[in-house]
C-alpha cells in the first residue's frame, strides 16, 4: 500500500540491459517516493541511471530493457505490472515528462498548436481545444500566435516552455523533468526554472527533477537522491544533503560545482569513491 | 498540414503548371475510359480502332494531326485512348504496390524483432523471384488482360518501398520526438502512422512519381509479349509497332507516343519534387 501523503513511490526498482554476462544494471534497486506537491532531485554523474529510472516509471524505458525487479506503485497499483493501454492512460495525463532536449523534442513537420492539441485530444475529450491551447501558452508565457509555428521558426527556450505547456496540458499530477535546462544557454536556464517554480507552486504539481545542477537542486528540490552506478547513495533534504554531505561521492559532486572563488574541498578521486560507496552498501 | 502545403505550392509556377498538366492528362485519361466504356456497351467498333488500309501511313496532316499508323488509324485519338491504359497502369499498380509496402515497412522499422524479421523474410522472398516471372505466373492465374497486368506489377514491385520506408522509420521512431509523443500516451499506431509516416511522406511521393514511368514501361513490355492489353491502344503497343517502321521513316507514331510519355512522366515528376517540398515545412522559409 502507498502511502497516503506520497504520490509515487518506488521500491527496489532494477532496471538491466542484456543477459548473462554483458548485462548491465542500468537502475541497480533505487527506492525512493515523491509527496504531493514535492520536488524531488535526482543528481548524478552522466550515465548513472537517471533517465532510465526516469523513463521506467512510466515503462518508457528502450524497448532492450528488462525491469528486474522491484515495484512502482502509482495511485495503488504496480505500473510495472500494468497493461500497455492503462499504461497509455496514465502517461500525459497523470505523469508527464519534459526532455533534455527541446529542438529534436517536437515533430518537425507540425505546428506547435497541432502537438499541444494531440495531447488534449488523447486526454481530455470535450473542451474548447483552441481556448485551451491559448491558455496553455499564456501559462508558460508565450503570445498564442506561435501556436501556428513550427518547432524549427523557435528559439530553444521558446521550444522548452511549449514542452512545459504540453505537458501541463493535461494537468498531470507529476511531471518528470528530465535536465530540462541543460540545452538551453544560462540566461534562458535561469527563466526556464523560474517557470517551473511559479508554475509547480500555482497548479500544485509534484515534480521529479533530473540534473546535473547543483544550483538547481538548492533552488528548486525540496530532497534529494544522490545517484551513481544505478544506486542511489545518499539522499535527504536539500539544504541537509548539499550543507552537510554524508556520503564521498556527494562531496565529490559539491567540488565539481564551479565557483567564483576556488573551493578549499579537496578533490576526490573515483577509486576512493568506489571504495566508498563499497563500504556504504555491500551488494 | 495539407492546407500550408497547398499555399506553398500555389506559390510554385512550375508545379502549377505541371499541375495543370497531370489535369489534362487525367481529363484525357476519363475520358477515352468513357469512349471505351460507351462502344463497350454499344458493342460497336470505336473510330480507332477501325482500320483504313487505303489511309495506312500517312504523315501529320491537318486531317490527321499527328498521322496514321499502318493499319490507317489516326495516331492522335489513340494516344489519347492510351492514356486511359497508362494512368491504370501507373495508379492502380500504385495502389496495390504502396499500402502494402508503406505498411509493412512502418511495422517492420518501428516493432523490429519479430516482427521484422518476419517482413524481411517476405520481401527477400518476393525479391529473390524474377519480377517478370512472377508477373507471367499471374498472368496464367488471372488469365490475359489489364487484370493481371495490375496484380502482377503491383504485388512484385511494393519490396523496394518496402525496404526505403522501414529503413526511415527506423532512423525516426529513435528520435526524441516518438518518445515525446510515447510520454504524451499515443499508442503505437497513431504514432506510426500519423506522427512518423508525415515525416517520410517524401519517400513515398518520390517512389509513386518513379513508379508511374516504370509501371507504363513493365506494361508496353507485357503487352508486346502478348499477356497485356488485348483491345484497347496503349502506349506500349503504339510503341511496339511504330518501332519497327521507325528506320522506314515512319517517324510520327513513335515522336508522338514518346512525347507523352515524356510529358506524363516529367509532369508526375517536377509535381512529385515541388510536393514534396511544399509539405517540409522547414524548406520553406
Ligand atoms: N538502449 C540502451 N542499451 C543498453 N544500455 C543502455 C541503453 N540506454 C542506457 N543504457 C545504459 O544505462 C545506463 C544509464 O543511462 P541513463 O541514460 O539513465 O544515464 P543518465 O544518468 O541519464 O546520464 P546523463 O546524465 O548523461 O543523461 C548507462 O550507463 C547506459 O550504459
Ligand atoms: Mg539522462
Amino acid at each position: 500500500m502507498i502511502d497516503s501523503k506520497n504520490i509515487i513511490e518506488v521500491k527496489d526498482l532494477r532496471v538491466h540491459f542484456g543477459h548473462g554476462d554483458d548485462r548491465v544494471r542500468a537502475v541497480d534497486g533505487i527506492s525512493f517516493s515523491i509527496a504531493h506537491g514535492e520536488t524531488l532531485a535526482l543528481v548524478g554523474e552522466s550515465g548513472s541511471g537517471k533517465s532510465i529510472s526516469a523513463l521506467s516509471l512510466t515503462k518508457l524505458a528502450p524497448r532492450q530493457a528488462t525491469y528486474a525487479g522491484g515495484q512502482i506503485l502509482f495511485n495503488n497499483s504496480n505500473m510495472l505490472k500494468l497493461s500497455d493501454r492503462e499504461l497509455r492512460k496514465i502517461r500525459g495525463s497523470q505523469i508527464s515528462y519534459i526532455f533534455q532536449e527541446p529542438m529534436v523534442s517536437f515533430n518537425p513537420v507540425f505546428t506547435i498548436g497541432w502537438q499541444i492539441e494531440e495531447a488534449l485530444k488523447l486526454h481530455r475529450k470535450d473542451l474548447d481545444r483552441k481556448a485551451e491551447i491559448g491558455r496553455l501558452l499564456d501559462l508558460v508565457h508565450l503570445p498564442d500566435r506561435l501556436a501556428a509555428a513550427y518547432p524549427h521558426q523557435m528559439s530553444g527556450g521558446q521550444l522548452q516552455r511549449c514542452m512545459i505547456a504540453m505537458a501541463l496540458a493535461c494537468s498531470p499530477e507529476l511531471l518528470v523533468a528530465d535536465e530540462p535546462t541543460t540545452a538551453l544557454d544560462v540566461t534562458v536556464q535561469r527563466e526556464i526554472l523560474n517557470l517551473l517554480k511559479e508554475l509547480s507552486e500555482k497548479v500544485g504539481l509534484s515534480t521529479l527533477m533530473i540534473t546535473h545542477n547543483l544550483g538547481i537542486v538548492s533552488d528548486l528540490a525540496d530532497r534529494v537522491c544522490v545517484m551513481r552506478k544505478g544506486r542511489i547513495v545518499e539522499e535527504g533534504a536539500t539544504r541537509q544533503v548539499l550543507d552537510d554531505p554524508q556520503h564521498k561521492y556527494t562531496k565529490h559532486l559539491m567540488a565539481a560545482v564551479p565557483r567564483l572563488k576556488p573551493s578549499a574541498a579537496k578533490k576526490t578521486s573515483p577509486e576512493e569513491i568506489d571504495d566508498e560507496m563499497k563500504r556504504w552498501m555491500p551488494r | 498540414m495539407w492546407g500550408d502545403a497547398w499555399r506553398r505550392l500555389r506559390k510554385n509556377r512550375v508545379a502549377m503548371l505541371c499541375l495543370a498538366l497531370v489535369a489534362l492528362f487525367t481529363l484525357m485519361a476519363v475520358y477515352g475510359e468513357l469512349v471505351y466504356r460507351y462502344h463497350d456497351f454499344k458493342d460497336i467498333t470505336p473510330s480507332y480502332q477501325k482500320t483504313h488500309l487505303d489511309l495506312a501511313f500517312q504523315p501529320p496532316s491537318s486531317k490527321h494531326w499527328m498521322g496514321t499508323d499502318g493499319l490507317g488509324r489516326d495516331v492522335m485519338s489513340r494516344l489519347v485512348q492510351g492514356v486511359t491504359i497508362a494512368y491504370k497502369v501507373g495508379i492502380i499498380t500504385s495502389l496495390i504496390a504502396i499500402p502494402i509496402g508503406v505498411f509493412f515497412g512502418c511495422i517492420a522499422g518501428f516493432f523490429g524483432g519479430k516482427v521484422d524479421d518476419f517482413v524481411v523474410w517476405l520481401y527477400s522472398t518476393f525479391a529473390s523471384m524474377p519480377g517478370l516471372l512472377f508477373i507471367l505466373a499471374i498472368a496464367m492465374v488471372v488469365g490475359k488482360g489489364l487484370l493481371g497486368i495490375y496484380l502482377g506489377i503491383g504485388l512484385t514491385t511494393w519490396v523496394g518501398i518496402c525496404r526505403l520506408v522501414r529503413g526511415e522509420v527506423i532512423k525516426h521512431k529513435s528520435q526524441t520526438y516518438v518518445q515525446a509523443a510515447q510520454a504524451l500516451g499515443l499508442g503505437s499506431g497513431r504514432i506510426i502512422f500519423k506522427h512518423i509516416l508525415p515525416n517520410i511522406s517524401h519517400v513515398i511521393i518520390v517512389t509513386f512519381t518513379l513508379r508511374f514511368p516504370a509501371a507504363v514501361g513493365t506494361e508496353v513490355f507485357l503487352s508486346f509479349l502478348g499477356i497485356g492489353v488485348q483491345d484497347q491502344p496503349s502506349w506500349g503497343l503504339m510503341i511496339n509497332s511504330a518501332r519497327m517502321r521507325l528506320w522506314q521513316g515512319m517517324w510520327w507514331e513513335m515522336t508522338f507516343v514518346t512525347l507523352a510519355v515524356f510529358l506524363l512522366v516529367l509532369a508526375f515528376n517536377l509535381l512529385g519534387d515541388a510536393l514534396r517540398d511544399a509539405l517540409d515545412p522547414r524548406l520553406n522559409d
